[in-house]
């Protein structure tokens, strides 16, 4: 049951540092999935420009200067791509919202909006998010739930440990009954961006002449990126001739690839931190720290709601060689590790779940000018219609 | 070097294909990737002509030109997006290459393709104008650069202040206070009217003019007061200028700019009024005028103008239609540009002809059309600009009309480009005309000698004297010899094995000396049936096997004691050169051969053991038959040999010294030194190198220089095995005149077979029985004996399988194993 059956569906958004989930609130998955990445016209990957003044021509012949989702496919290769949340242009997002909600046909002042925050930064984020919707767009009113919570609620329980691994951040944190730690959550400097660049450094040793940007090697691991359960194996099973690891592509410029032993071992950082140079804990020994946060008694019980959110959790065999290093950690204590399906949009499931169990009730945060705002909007588009009159 | 370019030019048409997909994909930053390759692996191309490497770059500009072409008729949103970003890298190419006027007029025509749409403000048309403008300065090209400027102030409607503008302002004023007063508004006039013609208008004189005047109204307030009042009369100038009346101002004011070196205002001058000229039907006075201009350009060094100004008289006859007199006018200057060695202004008058001349539709057509290409070839051999298909038109007018060889002229024919022959007459026309032909005339020229110089781009010098009499015959050839293009073949011929004949090899390398050779070489006849005639190449250096040359009857090396000298040795030296040396009475040999049976060696996975590395077994079989064979001759006083591993560095040197061979014969292995190849070495047994300037100093002890015979197989300092080693034989041929040897019998292939040993015997047989004392005729009589013998074989083979009713003619071409054996030194030298 929907907190207010009388105002509009309110809109959740999940903006992830590389992908963001925006869907009404109550359905069962979110209904757009689109890359958080910007490009402007004019912002080209070739620097070298002799008559810079050509650019203005851009400014006269396209209207709309700025692409996203889709768009940015077409001109990937031309344009720079930027991940604003990555580096906070507020500017950007700014543009990025208002695209998506005329994409959608919402009207922010008509619409409540949910947002996801992230373990990591989540104050000065709801802040500025804040000021945002209600002084740019008038959104009525705003609610922001921790993601945690969102994925715990997915599993109707109130105690777990989530980790999360994003493309910008590793976070792992331990709920209990409702309760974060006193330590707070665990962050590990191994992302989902450093292994891109590590797995882009592994084929530029292989192969000298490729030259593929971030976006496009995301592709690739995400094509080919796998665990194994021992490293050392799988390399002598490669040493020994075998071919069960071989993938073969073709690059666009018709230069073809062949990765064996790169597919695992480009994932290996969150098992063995030092590969990337990281001083950083490996993965099961931080979310073993994370159960250990609270005390013997409790531990059984967290051991056995570990849940696996984000885009790094979706590489394949991630469950089977987590299970399997946890239980090194905990070998008397039954150890799960949960990884439901459609993980990635774990988060926004959650809220769209708690949305609709009325979990959210009064705790909107209301915009205390909304009315006044929207009085000044109407006529200010008034008297612009009159004098056009 | 041609498998390495040949690889080269794999890989660039590989990536260029790539990089064309790309684009057309909309993969800007793929196809970046994949031309950078191209580019990045042309700087390390050393082998590569800067003219290549110049054809490939543009081969990437043209790739993104036609990419910004496809754009151009694109209707998508995001055209203007890849338009912007193609526009860039072409730019950027261009800029790194300094090719400013390229880059001005493709904004030139970016400008002029969207002046006319209204959302374009003037203001940004005019600062993509801007940089240009001052790339032009840069670059030199001050009148275009205040063209453009003058331009912009037309787009913009004022005149806007900026570094480049004043500093072209400065330089006008500068030129302008040079002039009378009554030339500075004529001039000013040109120059505006010359700004306009930026904009390609159709417009007639009188709204020229217009355009003019309004131009001079925007410009007055920019320039200095020191010119501004000139400037404003050209208004009044312009209303009331007869161009009957001020034509002979405008000859001393092109005069006046010519005599001051102004050649870039004399030119834009002579453009405009040449154009006023032709307007008022003056045709014949506007080309005599830039006929002038262009010759006096040329002649004071200012090449380029010169060709502008031909590019003027050929644009006036294109409109007219004159085919023959624009082929003349750019030969012409063809011969001009390649006199004063203006290589790129030779290629593009080239160009222009091919452009106007048609190719031949009938047999008669075609003399004059191939004698035209002949006379190109002779041209760009000069410079060293020859293409392959200059190459083939080349051969097919020699070979057709000069020497009425068929087979050759059908090769030559059928080598030449398809797109080329499509629009050709059908071969089969040629054929039977050629089939009447009359055989070209023999004359007759007796001496005994003839020495020919041969220089890479240079004339071809003959010189033909008899060594007892004081006549001397010198010819001098007014076409040039060209040995880069023939190297090329050759290096294809031994590299790829492509399926050539060695007679039809040695025709192309026949035809390719001058005519004025060809001829000599023909007539040529010894004086006394006893004595071959010599004949001795002159050469800069060596990579074509002079022996191999096929005059139409026989080989050069079957009919002449051939032998070769490298280096800039000058005819009249020759005359000092054809002195005989008395022979030597007895002769005393030594022979040493395969130094390396043993050491070096290498470990061998198959027998697991370790086997010798350089062991020529079949060298010491040709050593020792040499020596049983040298035994019956009264005139050999004594013979030697050192053969593997017993010979030791100071063994061998020990021995030449106390012997005093006439002739040092070795066979084996010899390491080339390709920085000095006086030091290359042979590797004694125990390892240490005996280095051929080691021997030579030893030499030098004796009173008379041995003549030293390399059965050799190269290999270079890393180990490899050099093959067609023709350069490097020249090289160690050329030690001869260096250490003053007696000469080097060598040879470019190296093969250790019964042909190989024969021809050696032959050759000993001369000079051991005393009947020649000459080295050039033993040689000669050596090759001559061996291909008798094989005739005589074949013709004993042949004559078995012959029946009575068929007849079968046996068809002798030529000996790879004679052709291999070189001699460098004089022919007639004595032993």
């Amino acid at each position: 049951m929907a907190d207010d059956a009388e105002s509009p569906t309110p809109l959740i958004l999940d903006l992830g540092s590389a992908t963001t989930r925006i869907g009404r609130a109550g359905e069962e998955l979110p209904g757009t999935v689109i890359t958080t990445e910007i490009a402007r016209a004019g912002d080209y990957r070739f620097k070298k420009k002799v008559i810079p003044a050509l650019d203005n021509l851009l400014e006269d012949f396209i209207k709309d200067p700025f692409y996203f989702g889709d768009a940015i496919h077409r001109v990937r290769d031309l344009l720079n791509i930027e991940r604003f949340m990555v580096t906070n242009n507020w500017t950007a997002l700014e543009r990025f919202l208002e695209h998506q909600f005329n994409l959608l046909a919402i009207d922010p002042q008509q619409t409540p909006m949910i947002f996801i925050l992230p373990a990591k930064e989540g104050a000065t984020l709801s802040d500025r998010i804040q000021r945002l919707m209600f002084e740019r767009f008038n959104v009525p009113k705003i609610f922001f739930v921790a993601s945690v919570f969102c994925v715990l609620y997915t599993l109707s329980s109130d105690s777990g440990v989530v980790a999360s691994l994003g493309n910008h951040h590793t976070v792992i944190q331990s709920i209990l009954k409702g309760f974060e730690s006193e330590v707070g959550p665990l962050e590990m400097d191994v992302t989902g961006e450093r292994i891109t660049d590590y797995l882009g450094m592994m084929i530029g040793k292989r192969h000298i002449n490729v030259r593929a940007s971030a976006g496009e090697l995301q592709e690739i691991k995400e094509k080919v990126a796998i665990f194994v359960r021992d490293v050392m194996d799988a390399l002598n099973m490669i040493d020994n001739g075998s071919t069960k690891f071989q993938f073969d592509f073709t690059l666009p410029n018709g230069e073809s690839l062949m990765l064996d032993k790169e597919r695992f071992l480009c994932v290996e950082p969150y098992f063995q931190p030092n590969r990337i140079n990281s001083s950083a804990q490996p993965l099961p020994a931080l979310i073993g720290e994370a159960i250990k946060q609270f005390g013997l008694a409790q531990r059984p019980e967290l051991a056995s709601k570990i849940i696996l959110t984000g885009g790094g959790s979706i590489i394949p065999n991630i469950v089977e060689r987590l299970d399997y290093e946890m239980k090194k950690i905990f070998p008397n204590m039954e150890v799960k590790i949960i990884a439901p399906a459609g993980r990635e949009h774990l988060e926004w499931i959650g809220a769209s779940q708690l949305y609709s169990k009325g979990g959210i009730g009064d705790k909107w945060i209301p915009n205390k000018n909304w009315e006044k705002r929207l009085q000044k909007a109407k006529e200010s588009k008034d008297g612009k219609e009159e004098r056009v009159k | 070097m041609s498998q390495k370019s040949l690889n080269f030019s794999e890989f660039v048409k590989i990536q260029m294909l790539t990089g064309q997909k790309l684009l057309r994909q909309g993969s800007h930053s793929w196809a970046e990737a994949t031309f950078d390759e191209i580019l990045s692996s042309l700087e390390r191309q050393k082998d590569l002509s800067s003219k290549s490497k110049e054809y490939i770059r543009s081969l990437v500009v043209q790739a993104w030109q036609a990419r910004i072409q496809d754009l151009n008729r694109d209707q998508s949103p995001e055209k203007w997006l890849f338009l912007c970003d193609a526009y860039h890298h072409v730019l950027f190419l261009l800029f790194q290459n300094n090719s400013f006027k390229e880059i001005a007029k493709i904004c030139q025509s970016l400008v002029l393709s969207l002046i006319s749409q209204k959302e374009i403000s003037r203001e940004t048309l005019a600062s993509i104008l801007d940089p240009v403008s001052e790339f032009l300065l840069k670059g030199g090209f001050r009148r275009e650069a205040l063209e453009i400027q003058l331009a912009m102030m037309l787009i913009r409607g004022s005149a806007k202040s900026s570094d480049t503008l004043n500093k072209l302002l400065q330089y006008l004023a500068s030129i302008v206070l040079k002039l009378g007063l009554n030339f500075r508004p004529m001039f000013f006039y040109v120059l505006f009217d010359n700004a306009i013609d930026f904009f390609k208008l159709e417009a007639d004189r009188s709204a020229r003019n217009e355009l003019v005047s309004s131009l001079i109204e925007t410009c007055r307030n920019a320039v200095s007061l020191d010119i501004r009042d000139p400037m404003a009369q050209t208004s009044k100038f312009i209303h009331r200028f007869q161009i009957r009346e001020v034509k002979d101002d405008f000859v001393k004011l092109v005069q006046k700019l010519e005599i001051l070196n102004e050649f870039d205002w004399a030119f834009g001058i002579i453009r405009n009024f040449a154009r006023l000229l032709i307007e008022n039907g003056l045709v014949e006075e506007a080309l005599t005028l830039s006929q002038e201009f262009s010759e006096f350009s040329i002649r004071r060094g200012f090449y380029q103008f010169g060709f502008q100004g031909y590019g003027l008289i050929g644009n006036a006859l294109a409109e007219r239609g004159k085919k023959n007199e624009l082929v003349a006018l750019w030969y012409g200057a063809a011969r001009m540009f390649a006199r004063s060695q203006q290589a790129d202004l030779l290629n593009e008058s080239i160009k222009k002809i091919d452009e106007y001349l048609d190719p031949p539709q009938t047999f008669a057509d075609s003399q004059p059309y191939f004698e035209t290409y002949n006379e190109i070839w002779n041209l760009k051999s000069r410079l060293g600009q020859t293409i392959e298909v200059d190459f083939w038109k080349m051969i097919l007018f020699r070979a057709l009309f000069e020497e009425r060889d068929i087979k050759i002229a059908k090769l030559a024919w059928n080598s030449l480009p398809e797109a080329f022959k499509s629009k050709c007459h059908p071969t089969g026309q040629i054929e039977d005309a050629i089939a009447n032909q009359p055989k070209p005339l023999v004359g007759k020229i007796t001496h005994a000698r003839l020495v020919i110089r041969l220089v890479d781009q240079q004339d071809v010098d003959i010189y033909c004297t008899s060594p007892k009499s004081e006549e001397y015959l010198e010819i001098h050839s007014p076409e040039p010899w060209n040995c880069a293009e023939l190297e090329e073949i050759f290096s294809q011929i031994l590299a790829r094995q492509r399926d050539l004949e060695l007679m039809v090899f040695g025709r192309l390398i026949y035809l390719n000396l001058p005519g004025e050779v060809r001829r000599t070489i023909r007539s040529f006849k010894s004086e006394s049936v006893q004595v071959p005639p010599h004949l001795l190449f002159i050469m800069d250096k060596f990579s074509l096997p002079v022996g191999l040359i096929h005059d139409g009857t026989s080989f050069l090396n079957l009919k002449f004691a051939v032998s070769s000298l490298i280096g800039p040795t000058s005819l009249r030296g020759t005359s000092e050169m054809t002195q005989d040396n008395p022979a030597a009475e007895k002769l005393r040999l030594l022979f040493i051969a395969n130094l390396n049976a043993k050491d070096p060696r290498i470990w061998d996975e198959k027998t697991q053991k370790e086997e010798p590395l350089y062991c020529l077994s079949e060298t010491e079989e040709e050593v020792n038959d040499l020596i049983q064979f040298a035994h019956k001759y009264n005139n050999v006083e004594s013979i030697s040999y050192l053969i593997g591993a017993q010979a030791t560095k100071d063994k061998i040197l020990a021995t030449i010294r106390e012997l005093q061979p006439n002739i040092l014969h070795y066979a084996g292995i010899l390491f080339y030194v390709e920085e000095n190849p006086g030091e290359s070495y042979l590797l004694a047994p125990e390892g240490k190198i005996i280095s051929l300037e080691e021997i030579f100093q030893v030499f030098e002890e004796f009173p008379v220089r041995p003549l030293l015979v390399l059965n050799v197989k190269l290999v270079s300092k890393k180990g490899d095995f050099i093959l067609n080693a023709g350069y490097e034989a020249g090289q160690l041929g050329s030690l001869q005149s260096k250490y003053f040897l007696t000469g080097v019998l060598t040879r470019f292939a190296p093969i250790f077979n019964a042909d190989s040993l024969a021809l050696f015997k032959g050759f000993y047989d001369c000079l051991l029985s005393r009947k020649v004392p000459e080295i050039g005729v033993a040689v000669l009589k050596g090759g001559q004996q061996l291909v008798a013998d094989k005739a005589l074989q074949q013709a004993i083979t042949m004559s078995r399988t012959l029946d009575d009713k068929e007849t079968k003619v046996i068809h002798f071409g030529g000996d790879l194993t004679a052709a291999s054996f070189l001699l460098f030194g004089l022919p007639w030298r004595k032993i």
